[in-house]
């Protein structure tokens, strides 16, 4: 379990933070990734010629929608049109809870959708519980 | 100026008409103007015909016979009918024979040129033998035509064999007429006035017959007329006057005037009465039934007996033909009346113009149009009538400047006058000075071909000037709403680009604030005082305040957005339910709760429940410090208006401060004592205000509130 990766796609420092913490709290000591931008986000998971090291890809992606240069819905929609990457679990992990936001995320087949709380405990809740899901109760896609 | 700009703005191509031809009307002969050619008068011209043709054949048979029967074969009872009379000479037949077949083939056929010829020879040949033997009387000569065919071996006669002078002259002029029935009217009348003639000379004979007075059909010394040669004549002289009784000197007879009515009735009488009288006298006297002063006074008698009785009869008929016209006449006084009285009272410009265009009559639309009384604009061309300012462009007026090349009204009126096509529906504008300043008038008119002798046209008119200017007003009033529209639209694609940015980006700082006010507690929470741990604590309640009220904004903002659904709303049900989500989360609290059954509406459910839960939750929340806590929910009758109504006996507030309820962020209670961002009853107005209806609140403070709002009927 401790070889499998989480990849951040976050743009905010605090939050990326903040998020770390959480998961050292929730004692999960998976190796956390963390992508700044859209772009960061893809060249990591598609790599520069469309390709991916196997052994790199993640068991989880938590994914903002609001980002820098390609934003969370793009990249979601990148990611399934990908042959490698069209199973990979992804959460919406996000500030927004624009009722539109969640459509377009579920329409393009996000797995979840996690609203940020603003409250410390109920956000370190959340990721806790989130990694628990994700990385010890879920079976990923037999591709990994 | 009629520019094409505003041509093309109407949607109509200069040029372009709109026409209705009228196919009854495929040559445009004008129509007669005193309608002499009707039906009835048609089949008497035919009846007249057929009349003439029998004579003509009458004639042949009774010549051929003469001829024939009489000198060829030499039976004498041909040649006179009666032993003593005067016979019909050989010549005198031939002549009457050629000129009956002369007659019978300008009746049958006239049109064709062989046969007008032969028609003409005939008669001229007969007009010679007249005029050679009227000479042979004159001259005493002996020209040696008399006995050309047969000999006449009558002992006694002076020139036997030779016709009588009566029949010389009735030969001639017969002959002549025939000559001269065709052609001119000068010539036909000239030819029609001889057949009279012809006609006389032997009703002359025919009367001697009758009266038995020989001196009148023959002159003692020579061969007198005889009795079928005198018919004869008689007949050809009819047969004459009959071929073309439509024309010359028989229209007077056949029109269908009254006179010509009365001529018909009257010119048999008066030739045959007097004849029948005479006749009867002179058999009553021959047989000595009674004296001549006898016979005299019974001729007088009846003869005026029976002219009165005929005048009467005609009389009578005549004044039945006049009533009837003159019923005929005020029916179409009648009609051109309620014409006129259409004509006067449409809001239309009627005008009637002739060939130059110029006007000839108009209505008082019309008048009214022009300002200027009837008399100044009869006469005037049509631009100028109605003082079209392109009149003024050029000296010779309407119609000569350069603006007038393209004018609809102009072109549509001459073509009408030329082809007789009528042009309907035209749009065409015209300048004109209005209230003292040059205003463009807009015109729909029509042109209609007028079935009168002379060319005219009627030119109808409807100005629909106020009815452009509308539309374009409406055109434009719909131009800006439009823009507004838009406008609003782009102002909502901006509000919901804010408040998505409000709602991503405020939250994020705020979660790094509570979050590392959080961790440092966690972290160092040993090394800091209460004090230090009691402000780190405000500043993350603060953080979630914030996060509150940015939820709460972002909750409003997105009402107005929201689209409707509109459905049955159960009201009860909704409060039902809120409640009990209420008594779910505090259980502990008793509150005595009462929710009206069956109130129902029409609306958005989520709306609703949203404006429902916030006044029940403010209910709930203001009656927290008092006992027993009661909350209704009901509707009432508000000056005939349904009223739904959440009620309480909490804190109540201030009717003062009734009209800051409703504003977003206003709270008339300390946070201290009651928790809330003061967004919920701005939150309620707005739905309601979304459902077309009011709310308003009645309170006294520590005395409970009672929120009233209603909902439209969507």
């Amino acid at each position: 379990m401790q070889n499998k990766l989480i990849l951040l796609v976050e743009d905010n420092p605090n939050d990326i933070l903040l998020t770390e913490r959480a998961l050292k709290k929730a004692n999960i000591a998976n190796k956390l990734i963390v992508a700044r931008d859209g772009v960061e986000a893809l060249d990591y998971l598609l790599g520069k010629e469309g390709k991916c090291d196997p052994d790199k890809l993640p068991v989880v992606m938590l994914l903002d929608l609001k980002l820098p240069k390609i934003d969370g819905l793009e990249v979601l929609r990148r990611i399934r049109a990908s042959e490698r990457c069209r199973l990979l679990p992804v959460v919406i992990l996000t500030s927004s809870n624009e009722e539109k936001d969640m459509i377009a995320s579920y329409d393009l087949g996000a797995n979840s959708y996690v609203r940020k709380p603003v409250n410390f405990n109920e956000f370190a809740e959340a990721i806790r519980q989130l990694g628990l899901y994700w990385l010890v109760l879920n079976e990923p896609p037999p591709v990994f | 100026m009629a520019t094409t700009k505003n041509a093309n703005a109407s949607g109509q191509k200069p040029g372009a008409v709109v026409e209705r031809s009228n196919t009854e009307r495929g040559t445009h002969e004008p129509l007669l103007p005193h309608g002499l050619k009707t039906k009835g008068s048609s089949r008497l011209v035919s009846r007249c015909k057929t009349v003439s043709r029998i004579a003509a054949i009458a004639v042949i048979l009774i010549a051929g016979i003469v001829l024939f029967g009489g000198w060829l074969l030499g039976n004498p009872g041909l040649q006179s009918l009666a032993p003593g009379l005067p016979k019909m000479t050989p010549n005198t037949a031939l002549g009457l024979f050629l000129l009956a077949v002369s007659l019978f083939l300008q009746n049958s056929l006239p049109q064709q040129r062989r046969t007008g010829w032969i028609a003409r020879s005939f008669a001229a040949l007969v007009t010679v033998l007249g005029v050679l033997t009227a000479a042979e009387y004159l001259f005493r000569a002996n020209l040696g035509i008399d006995g050309l065919l047969f000999k006449d071996l009558t002992a006694g006669a002076t020139y036997p064999g030779r016709p009588s002078p009566h029949t010389a002259l009735a030969l001639t002029l017969t002959g002549a007429s025939l000559l001269f029935l065709g052609g001119r009217r000068w010539v036909l009348t000239s030819g029609q006035a001889l057949g009279i003639a012809a006609g006389f000379v032997a009703l002359v004979a025919v009367v001697g017959y009758v009266h038995g007075s020989s001196i009148f059909y023959g002159v003692t010394t020579y061969t007198g007329m005889a009795v079928h040669t005198a018919l004869s004549f008689l007949l050809l002289s009819l047969g004459i006057l009959l071929v073309q009784p439509d024309q010359g000197l028989m229209t007077v007879i056949t029109n269908d005037s009254a006179a010509g009515v009365l001529t018909r009735r009257l010119v048999p009488a008066i030739v045959a009465i007097p004849l029948l009288l005479g006749a009867l006298r002179a058999w009553g006297e021959r047989k000595g039934l009674y004296t001549t002063e006898f016979g005299l006074a019974l001729h007088a008698t009846l003869y005026v007996a029976i002219l009165a009785l005929l005048l009467g009869f005609f009389a009578r008929g005549l004044e039945r033909q006049e009533a009837r016209r003159r019923q005929a006449e005020r029916a179409l006084r009648e009609s051109e009346a309620h014409l006129w009285a259409i004509l006067q009272s449409v809001p239309i410009l009627t005008l009637v113009v002739d060939a130059d265009r110029r006007v000839l009559e108009l209505n008082d639309t019309a008048v009214d149009f022009t300002g200027k009384p009837v008399t100044e604009i009869v006469g005037l061309r049509g631009g100028e009538a109605l003082g079209c300012l392109h009149s003024l462009d050029d000296p010779r007026g309407c119609g000569f400047g350069t603006a007038c090349q393209i004018c609809q009204v102009r072109l549509a009126v001459l073509d009408t006058l030329e082809t007789g096509k009528n042009h309907y529906k035209v749009e065409w504008h015209l300048p004109f000075t209005r209230n003292g300043k040059v205003e463009e008038m807009t015109f729909l008119f029509s042109t209609t071909w007028l079935p009168t002798p002379e060319r005219e046209v009627l030119l109808c008119i409807d100005d629909i000037t106020d009815l452009k200017e509308a539309e374009m007003e409406v055109r434009q009033l719909n131009k800006v709403l439009e823009q507004h529209a838009a406008e609003l639209e782009a102002a909502n694609k901006e509000l919901e680009t804010f408040s998505y940015s409000v709602s991503h980006d405020l939250r994020a700082p705020l979660r790094s604030m509570t979050g590392f006010s959080q961790v440092l507690v966690e972290d160092y929470g040993s090394q800091l005082d209460e004090t230090a741990k009691q402000y780190l604590k405000r500043i993350q309640e603060s953080g979630e305040l914030m996060s509150q009220l940015i939820d709460d904004m972002l909750q409003l903002s997105r009402l107005t957005q929201a689209e409707m659904h509109v459905t049955h709303v159960d009201i009860s049900a909704l409060a039902q339910s809120i409640v009990a989500e209420l008594r779910r989360n505090e259980p502990e609290r008793l509150v005595d709760i009462k929710i009206e059954e069956g109130i129902s509406c029409q609306g958005d459910n989520r709306l609703l429940r949203q404006a429902l839960e916030n006044l029940i939750e403010n209910a709930w929340k203001f009656t927290g410090k008092v006992l027993p806590p009661r909350i209704e929910v009901g509707v009432t009758n508000h000056n005939g208006e349904l009223a739904y109504f959440v009620r309480d006996n909490g804190a109540g507030f201030d009717m003062t401060y009734a009209d800051k309820l409703f504003k977003p962020f206003q709270r008339l209670h300390e946070a201290e004592e009651f928790s809330g961002t003061g967004i919920g009853l701005a939150t309620v107005q707005r739905v309601i205000h979304r459902h077309g209806g009011r709310v308003w609140a009645e309170g006294a403070v520590g005395n409970g509130a009672t929120f009233y709002f209603t909902l439209n009927s969507l």
